[in-house]
């Protein structure tokens, strides 16, 4: 039943023109997501029915980051990664230059840049080489990944209070120009070396990349070349273990495949094994949110909990990034490669594809939420993209290719998802009727807002309006329960009449029967009387 | 005497074969109670209700409901096995010394559907009144509709044939691992032409351009 080619072709021109078609000047992308309503069956989903619809952006470019914007002597040099704090300031790895250029909570300016993370000149405390940076409670957390250590300071007050500066302690003032960004050292206060790890290893080489800390100082680390999940670093910097590994899925074939060879060939199949986390982040709750490189068949995306199970709600799709690549299944580049992850309030979380600079955002329950952006040459989209986080509202992506930050902000729509997504999640959806029902105002094919105002209408017992909203939600589930709500409404509509009519057409036959005996009676007594009449008349003529 | 009847009788014959089947292929085969016509209507109601199965299944159990229907597809999933079971019966059965034509091997086949067109069209019907928690009723329906149509086909060989019962199971499993070569042949050839075609296209094609 699976379609066509011709379709899958057909579908494929008409996704083209979905993709350049331009919505706006300022946004050079169009919104999408995935809805029942437009079926060309291109896409491999869990149902395999529905397809991308254009939706209205959510997001929209709003300004580009550049280092003459940011008034920056140095530009840019392929920065790997960033951070914000609760503030809104954000800390840009610039990698190849060795510092951290702190942008102010405004995302227009520099508020200072911090040349390395030990007063002094020496060049081995500068930020070279670093790949990963994280800040959690007021600390950041720096992975050097060429120096193979991970360094760690407070952020200095100034900074977070966004105020002039003022000496204090662990910071030194380099340079203070005017005109020109403030530029200071650092004093880390926790550095963290490789890890002993020879009982379990020959070779060892401490390469952390991506990585995220909890506010008790743990750390789970992506480390270069290991492939047995996160690397969990306690705050007294001694490795605790790994988490979050692949299991490998053994099937009945694979097993007997294993039995019938000899050792050197299983020797030869380890390499089978292995996924490789690319990111990572921590959600207020503890929870690791992680992107990994895979194939189709394996989740991109994973929520770990604390012994490293995948917790992840998966939705109606798949949770995967891109669902309808333009080229054909299977073919190398289909699938999307996320290389990074960032969850806020409310379980939304976003994934970045660096293939086709995209950003996928997802809520708890596993809807994609809304997919928007690109790569191109115009402004708003991106040339390699590396780093996504939220930043008050805002979303922020790092171009190491064009050493540039673009924000993106939200449109009416967007708001309106973000709004009814958390009140929902914090305060169930009672509270959040209105801001779906807007949602599903601007765009009448959300499928969260279609399944959330059903529920709602479900709760008040419109069953039938219901059973609608989840069909565009896409739920046979749901439709069920209300259909079956709504179909014992109408069958009690119903069996009165049926019962009624059974009634009567059971009186008329108990009538008719009535007369046809009462007649059958009659016409007998009529019958003997004549009989009567005749014997009594043959009778007295003899 | 073998005599043809009437279309009319043939079509209401149906009730003999699928209730009596043992006496009712026996009489499809010596008295010549079914006619071809016949079996082509039971065929194309079963391609019709197949149709409408695929279009009006209530959305609970077809959530892809509203998606353009495939006819050709229907076609080769409900028609076509039994085309390509008649021809693999027909070609075993000439071997293994059975004393059924062409003809009566295709009517007893039709016959034997008749349950699958009523469970296709009651199954639709009903997946538009009931919920997704008593869908078992409607696997019910279809399995003993399957069952059902199964057993048919097995006396429709065994009575056409004048087989024995295990004689005429085994000619039916034989006939399945017929179809699978017959489909083998068919996309070898396929495969086989195409690059024919190739061939001869690059081939008219380097003389072109000479």
């Amino acid at each position: 039943m699976r379609s066509l080619s011709v379709k899958k072709i057909i579908a494929a021109i008409l996704m083209m023109g979905l993709f350049f078609m331009q919505a706006n000047a300022a946004a050079p992308f169009s919104g999408y997501e995935y809805s029942t309503d437009n079926y060309n069956g291109l896409i491999v989903s869990k149902r395999d029915i529905a397809n991308a619809k254009p939706a209205p952006a959510a997001f929209v470019f709003d300004d580009a980051l550049n280092s003459g914007r940011l008034g920056l002597d140095l530009p840019l040099n392929t920065p790997e990664d960033f951070a914000c704090d609760d503030n809104g300031n954000a800390y840009i790895l610039d990698t190849l230059n060795g510092r951290i250029v702190v942008v102010d909570k405004s995302l227009s300016k520099t508020l200072c840049i911090i040349r390395g993370w030990l007063p002094g000149d020496a060049e081995n405390t500068r930020f070279t080489g670093g790949r990963g940076i994280y800040q959690v409670d007021g600390r950041l957390y720096v992975s050097l990944t060429q120096d193979k250590k991970i360094v760690s300071f407070e952020i200095p007050l100034f900074i977070r209070n966004s105020s002039e500066f003022k000496p204090e302690d662990g910071v030194e003032l380099v340079s203070a120009e005017h005109g020109k960004p403030l530029v200071i050292d650092v004093t880390a206060d926790r550095i963290i070396e490789s890890p002993d790890l020879s009982a379990i290893r020959d070779t060892f080489d401490f390469k952390p990349t991506k990585l995220a800390a909890d506010s008790a100082g743990r750390l789970y680390v992506v480390v270069e070349g290991i492939f047995d999940g996160l690397m969990m670093i306690d705050s007294s910097n001694a490795f605790t273990g790994f988490v979050g590994a692949n299991r490998i899925k053994l099937n009945a074939i694979d097993l007997l495949w294993r039995r019938l060879s000899t050792e050197a060939q299983i020797e030869a199949q380890e390499d089978t094994v292995p996924i490789e986390f690319n990111s990572l982040d921590m959600d207020k709750e503890g929870f690791l949110y992680t992107t990994s490189k895979g194939n189709e068949n394996e989740d991109l995306v994973r929520r770990l909990n604390l012994i490293g199970n995948n917790v992840l709600n998966q939705g109606t799709w798949f949770i995967k990034g891109e669902l309808s690549p333009l080229v054909r299944e299977g073919v190398p580049g289909s699938t999307s490669h996320l290389i990074d992850i960032d969850v806020i309030e409310g379980g939304i979380y976003t994934c970045l594809d660096n293939i086709r600079g995209k950003l996928f955002t997802y809520n708890s329950e596993g809807d994609l939420l809304f997919a928007f952006g690109g790569i191109s040459a115009q402004r708003g989209a991106f040339r390699v993209p590396t780093a996504v986080e939220w930043n008050n509202g805002k979303i922020l992506v790092l171009d190491k290719g064009n050493n540039e930050m673009i924000i993106f902000r939200p449109t009416e729509y967007g708001e309106a998802v973000i709004a009814a997504t958390r009140t929902q999640y914090t305060g169930g959806y009672g509270e959040s009727w209105d801001q779906w029902n807007k949602v599903l105002a601007l765009n009448p094919h959300n499928q969260a807002a279609n399944r959330n105002v059903g529920k709602l209408q479900y709760d008040q017992g419109e069953y039938h309006k219901a059973m609608q909203h989840f069909r565009l939600g896409n739920s046979p589930e749901l439709y069920s329960q209300a259909y079956a709500k709504y179909r014992k409404i109408e069958a009690e509509k119903i069996i009165p009449w049926i019962a009624g009519g059974l009634i009567l057409a059971f009186a008329a036959l108990v009538l008719l029967k009535t007369f046809g005996f009462i007649r059958q009676s009659r016409d007998r007594w009529i019958f003997f009387r004549e009989e009567a009449r005749k014997y009594k008349e043959r009778n007295s003529r003899k | 005497m073998k005599q043809t009847s009437s279309f009319r009788s043939s079509v209401m014959f149906a009730k003999v074969a699928l209730f009596k089947p043992f006496n009712g292929f026996y009489e499809l085969k010596y008295e010549g109670r079914g006619t071809v016509a016949a079996g082509i209507l039971f065929l194309l109601l079963y391609y019709i209700s197949s149709v409408i199965r695929a279009m009006y299944t209530g959305y609970i159990f077809n959530p892809s409901r509203g998606n353009p229907v495939n006819l050709g597809m229907i076609f080769l999933q409900s028609v076509m096995p039994l085309v390509l079971f008649c021809i693999a019966n027909w070609c075993l059965t000439l071997m293994l010394d059975g004393e059924g034509t062409m003809d009566q091997i295709f009517m007893g086949l039709c016959y034997a559907v008749v349950p699958l067109i009523s469970s296709n069209i009651l199954c639709t019907v009903l997946s538009n009144l009931i919920i997704a928690q008593e869908g078992m009723y409607l696997e019910l329906i279809l399995g003993l509709a399957l069952l059902w149509t199964g057993f048919l086909i097995v006396v429709s060989v065994m009575q056409i044939n004048q087989y024995t019962f295990m004689k005429a199971v085994v000619a039916c499993l034989l006939s399945i691992v017929g179809v699978a070569i017959i489909l083998l042949i068919f996309l070898l050839c396929f495969n086989l032409i195409q690059q024919m075609f190739a061939f001869f296209q690059s081939v008219y094609k380097e003389l072109s351009y000479r």
